[in-house]
Order: C-alpha cells, then sequence, then structure tokens
C-alpha cells in the first residue's frame, strides 16, 4: 500500500511537470500554427481574394487554440465587430497579455483595407508573429524538458524522503 | 441582405414603421439627419418612422457609415476594393451602396476610397409585370428587337429589363440570354434576382471584355446590359450587333433630344430598333413612350 501511494506520488509530480512543458509546447505550436495562418491570408487576400471568413474557416489545422482564435473571431465579426480580448482570445489560456492586445491589434486591421495594402500589413504582422514563434520556440526547448524532468524528480525526492 | 449591413436599430425603425416596399433610397452624410426617398420624396427617419422636421431626426456618424462599407464587404474591404473605385458596393439583393469619401489616387488612377463621408442605398424593387405594355414592341412575330431603354438614373431602367427578360422566360422564348451585368444590380450577386430560365450571367465584368468573352463563349441571341456610358461600352454594343447578336440596353438620358446630343451617339444610332423612354416621376417604371428606328412615337402610355 505504502508503495503504492508513493508511486501516485511521483505519478502526480511527474503530471504536474508534463502539464507545464505542455504549456510551453502548446504556446509554441500556436504560434506556429498562427503565422501559417497569416501565411495563407496573404496568399488568398493576393490570389484568391475570398472574404475574411471563408479564408479562416477554410484554414486546416489540429491546433486547438488557433481553432479556438479563428472560431471567436469569426463570432466577433457577427456580433458587431466587437474585439475585446476577453471574447477574442475567449478559452485560450496560452497568452499573456502583451500578447493578446498585439494579437488583438492584428485581428482589428484585418479586412480594412486595399489588397496591397492589407499584404504589406499581413507581412509586418507576419514578422512579428516570427519573432513571437522563435521566443516561444527557444523557451520550449529550454522549459519544456526541464518541468519535465523537475516534476519527475520533485515526485521520486518526496517518494524518497517519505520512504 | 439589409438586415446584415444596417444598424439594427435603423432596420427595425425602416422593416417595421415604414412600409420598406416604397423606400427607393437611403442616405446617410456623416453628421446629417438620415434620410429616406419614398416614393420618390425626401423624409427625415426618426424612431418612429418617417417625418419632415429633421429636429428629432437620426443622425448618422461617421463609424455608422463606416460599420456599413465594413459589413458589406462581409469584413473584407480588400475584395470589393475594384467596386469600391467605381463608387458603389452591390450587396447579395441587388442593393446598391453608392460611397463617398476621399479618393486616394496613385499613378492619375484611383487606387481606393477611404475616410467614408457619406453613403446612398439604392434598394431594388420588383415591378412585377412592368414590361407588359411594352413587350409586344420589343418582340413581334420578326423576333426580338434591339432595344435602348433611356431614361435619369432611379426611374426603373434595370427593374425594367429585367422583368422583360423575365416575360421572355415565363412565354418559354428559349433565346440564350446573355446578361453583362457590370454592377451586378441586374441579376444581383449570386443571380439571386428572379431573372429567368434562359439567362446566362457574366457578373462584375466591364462591358467591352464581357462582350467579347460571352459571345465566343456563351453563344447569345440577346446581350443585356445596364448604364452605356463612354465609347468603350458603345464600341462592344457596335462588335454585338456585327456578330448578329440582339441588344438589350440602358442609359441615362432625360429624353430622346438628350440622348441624341450624347457625345458619340451617332456611333450606334442605327443599332437600335426601339427607344423605351421612362418618366421622370416618383414612381419608378412607368413608361413615357416608346420610339422607332425614326425616332417616332408608336407607343404611348395609357394610349
Amino acid at each position: 500500500m505504502k508503495y503504492l501511494l508513493l508511486a501516485v506520488i511521483v505519478l502526480i509530480c511527474g503530471y504536474i511537470g508534463y502539464g507545464l512543458s505542455a504549456y510551453y509546447n502548446n504556446r509554441f505550436k500556436f504560434f506556429k500554427n498562427l503565422e501559417l495562418l497569416f501565411e495563407k491570408l496573404c496568399l488568398e487576400i493576393n490570389f484568391s481574394q475570398h472574404k475574411l471568413v471563408a479564408i479562416m474557416k477554410d484554414f486546416q489545422t489540429q491546433n486547438k487554440d488557433v481553432l479556438k482564435l479563428i472560431n471567436n473571431y469569426v463570432d466577433c465579426l457577427k456580433n458587431d465587430f466587437k474585439l475585446s480580448n476577453e471574447l477574442l482570445f475567449k478559452n485560450i489560456k496560452i497568452l499573456n497579455e502583451e500578447e493578446k492586445n498585439i494579437l488583438n491589434l492584428f485581428f482589428l486591421s484585418l479586412g480594412k483595407l486595399d489588397v496591397s495594402n492589407q499584404i504589406k500589413q499581413l507581412d509586418a504582422q507576419k514578422e512579428q508573429l516570427k519573432q513571437f514563434y522563435l521566443n516561444a520556440e527557444k523557451e520550449a526547448q529550454k522549459y519544456a524538458p526541464l518541468y519535465l524532468k523537475l516534476g519527475i524528480i520533485l515526485g521520486l525526492t518526496i517518494a524518497l524522503i517519505l520512504l | 441582405m439589409l438586415e446584415k449591413v444596417l444598424d439594427e436599430k435603423i432596420y427595425k425603425v425602416i422593416t417595421k414603421k415604414v412600409n420598406f416596399s416604397k423606400i427607393n433610397e437611403i442616405r446617410l452624410r456623416e453628421t446629417k439627419p438620415i434620410i429616406i426617398f419614398y416614393e420618390g420624396q425626401a423624409s427625415f427617419l426618426n424612431e418612429d418612422g418617417l417625418t419632415n422636421s429633421s429636429d428629432r431626426a437620426i443622425i448618422a456618424t461617421k463609424y455608422m457609415i463606416e460599420d456599413i462599407i465594413f459589413k458589406a464587404s462581409e469584413f473584407s474591404i480588400y475584395s470589393v476594393n475594384e467596386e469600391l473605385k467605381q463608387g458603389y458596393i452591390v450587396l447579395d439583393g441587388g442593393e446598391r451602396i453608392g460611397v463617398c469619401g476621399t479618393v486616394v489616387m496613385e499613378n492619375s488612377k484611383i487606387k481606393t476610397i477611404t475616410n467614408f463621408s457619406s453613403i446612398n442605398i439604392r434598394i431594388p424593387h420588383e415591378i412585377k409585370n412592368c414590361s407588359l405594355s411594352i413587350f409586344k414592341h420589343l418582340y413581334d412575330e420578326k423576333g426580338l428587337k434591339n432595344v435602348l431603354i433611356i431614361s435619369p438614373p432611379g426611374q426603373g431602367k434595370t427593374t425594367l429589363i429585367r422583368d422583360f427578360i423575365n416575360q421572355l422566360s415565363l412565354r418559354n422564348i428559349s433565346h440564350n440570354v446573355l446578361i453583362i451585368d457590370e454592377r451586378g444590380e441586374i441579376a444581383g450577386k449570386g443571380n439571386k434576382l428572379q431573372i429567368g430560365k434562359f439567362c446566362d450571367v457574366l457578373s462584375f465584368s466591364d462591358k467591352k471584355n464581357g462582350f467579347l468573352q460571352g459571345i465566343r463563349a456563351m453563344n447569345p441571341h440577346l446581350i443585356v446590359t445596364d448604364e452605356l456610358g463612354d465609347d468603350n461600352d458603345f464600341e462592344a454594343v457596335r462588335y454585338a450587333s456585327n456578330c448578329g447578336v440582339n441588344i438589350l440596353a440602358t442609359i441615362h438620358a432625360d429624353s430622346i433630344y438628350q440622348l441624341k446630343q450624347k457625345q458619340n451617339f451617332n456611333k450606334i444610332s442605327n443599332i437600335f430598333e426601339r427607344y423605351v423612354v421612362l418618366k421622370k416621376s416618383t414612381r419608378p417604371g412607368i413608361i413615357e413612350g416608346v420610339y422607332n428606328e425614326n425616332f417616332e412615337k408608336i407607343f404611348m402610355e395609357g394610349k
């Protein structure tokens, strides 16, 4: 029974470590997918000139947070274009306030310019997203394995002390 | 479609407190009262409906105007910029939103319009059978005539041609009709308006390219188009006529006399066999008369 309890403690600590590591991995994947979305916007606006909602809905991604962001944005458009951070990032927990504010500005400026200016703006925004993506990648490389290991070590340490 | 574009408050008033079917135009000018053209007469819009006093009228704001344009573009201004450059956006239901603002020029050409300051929403109305009284003058046992419909803006030219092509369809006159719909007003976006079953629609194409491409690709018997304006349009009509295709077109003019004064009209004057002049009236679609190729009146409404 005692050993079982210790194993549970190790598992719980490992899971907490995994959760923290997943947070960094998810941020990295989110920005990577967002950059792809903006790439698609650039291409579609430049060539097909499809409507924003159609381009967004057509974007293929497995990333749940990017899907949530797209759905929230479309809902905001239909809801009299009220793009508050609260509505736009509803149920997205991996962004800090500064990132939310910048992304909000990006989305707010979508669809309001002619093709050439919209493309120029998207290119500039892609650069900023690339920066976010690179930072998130660095963070993920640094902290994701670290937190996972720390979680397991913490669990083992507690187990050893209790033993 | 208007409900998706207009401010909820305005939409409620014009649909609940005003007879919407009699509204011709809605005009919004920044910081000025909203004006509704109802049966051709201008009135102010307040929360209870129409009024002659501007005291309690709803005031249009810059935000209101920009919001309408943004929604009309389905949140994608870039996708309607070609239309915007020409000063309008057309909605799915055929409603035309004319815009005014600051024109941005690049290399002596209009690049876009920004800083919108006023809009004019023209609401099309189907006037069923409005072409019936003149139908026999435009189509007889010899077939279709080349027809030019003449009137100032807003007198029902587009409504008349739409009804005429629908009448052809109702009679199963199976001519291939090609609509060159430069502004998407004849058939509406997505061809949602009543145009019958023998029509092909080339939307948002200029007339020169549309006529050329349409004749090659669709083998039409009749080409229908709106608002002939410049030399290119006249050339397109001449080209179609030389190809043996019938033409049904409209042009802005007050009368036959004014039509003849138009620059370069002589280039196409020998093409048309019938001229239909619409009366200046508060009610659109009223026919003043039909003239033959020699400009002799052959039909008068009520006679």
